[in-house]
């Protein structure tokens, strides 16, 4: 129709799940060397962890930095969920993932990384036949 | 060991279920922290300064004791649920009800239209040809029911006075004669 009503949709929508997905297609782990994740299982907040754990060890994101080396260490302590993301120039990024949402944690991450927050929506090209 | 855990553990009250109040629930900000190497990014709670809301409690835009509906003249209005890009925020940001959604939406649409953003368009608006003039719009819901207007008359060009030039021939004329 017109693309002002096009932008006023896209600004209206709300969708959680999905905005957890594009963060997902965002996620760039060229500069990352290891990531180590530690979370107690019985916590009551682990889920944002667990999505992102889930996240990084996905095919596609393997992909971007096969040399990565994810590391879990699950605890009995009853310590709050965290994970220590070690980068190829030294730095160090530490994340206290309890009362975070999924996607804001993979944005948060993404936007420290300098790619940027959101991947690109919709299919990947294909050739036609 | 087990002396070790019991002197490292956290309260036990982090552990109890929340239970749902009917208090002002606090909001989860992230913060990030740099020192040296090190950048901690936790989540800080933030209280919230409006109340939760109640089932019972209409939507801002039902409450308001306006006789008349929400129109796109009312820039005032429509201009504090959009972005500053021009669009409008969602629904579930601004708790209104789903038909009050819709027609503000409408209403920003028209007022874009009508130009009444001059601030808030983006650069790939269409105002090529007849559409760089602003609209007027009778109601929210015209804009699905565009009419064009027929203008009745001939496109061929009838001549209406008479010059005096008129019965001249021309060359041939002289030369048939």
């Amino acid at each position: 129709m017109c693309y002002m009503w096009q932008q006023i949709r896209q600004g209206v929508r709300w969708n959680p799940s999905e905005r957890f997905a594009l963060a997902c297609r965002g996620l760039d782990l060229k500069k990352v060397k290891s990531v180590e994740i530690a979370f107690d299982p019985c916590h009551p907040d682990t889920s944002a962890l667990r999505k992102f754990w889930e996240a990084i060890s996905a095919p596609k994101v393997k992909l971007t930095n096969p040399a990565v080396r994810i590391k879990a260490d699950i605890r009995n302590d009853r310590v709050p969920p965290h994970f220590v993301a070690t980068l190829a120039d030294g730095k160090k990024l530490r994340f206290e993932t309890e009362n975070m949402h999924p996607s804001d944690l993979i944005m948060r991450f993404n936007k420290l990384l300098d790619n940027p927050e959101l991947g690109k929506s919709g299919t990947r090209p294909r050739p036609k036949l | 060991m087990l002396s070790s855990i019991g002197s490292a553990l956290p309260p036990l009250r982090h552990l109890a279920r929340k239970l749902t109040t009917t208090a002002a629930a606090g909001k989860w900000r992230i913060v990030e922290e740099t020192s040296g190497d090190t950048t901690t990014v936790r989540a800080v709670e933030t209280p919230d300064p409006v109340a939760a809301r109640q089932p019972e409690d209409q939507c801002a835009l039902c409450t308001c004791s306006l006789p008349v509906k929400l129109a796109y003249t009312d820039v005032l209005i429509l201009e504090q649920f959009m972005r500053p890009d021009g669009t409008v925020l969602p629904r579930q940001l601004t708790g209104i009800c789903k038909s009050q959604q819709l027609r503000l939406e409408r209403c920003v649409m028209q007022a874009h239209w009508a130009g009444l953003f001059p601030d808030r368009t983006i650069p790939e608006f269409d105002r090529a040809g007849y559409k760089r003039f602003a609209r007027h719009w009778e109601s929210d819901m015209s804009m699905y029911f565009l009419k064009q207007k027929k203008e009745n008359g001939t496109w061929y060009y009838f001549k209406r006075y008479q010059h005096q030039d008129d019965g001249y021939k021309g060359i041939r004329a002289k030369q048939t004669a």
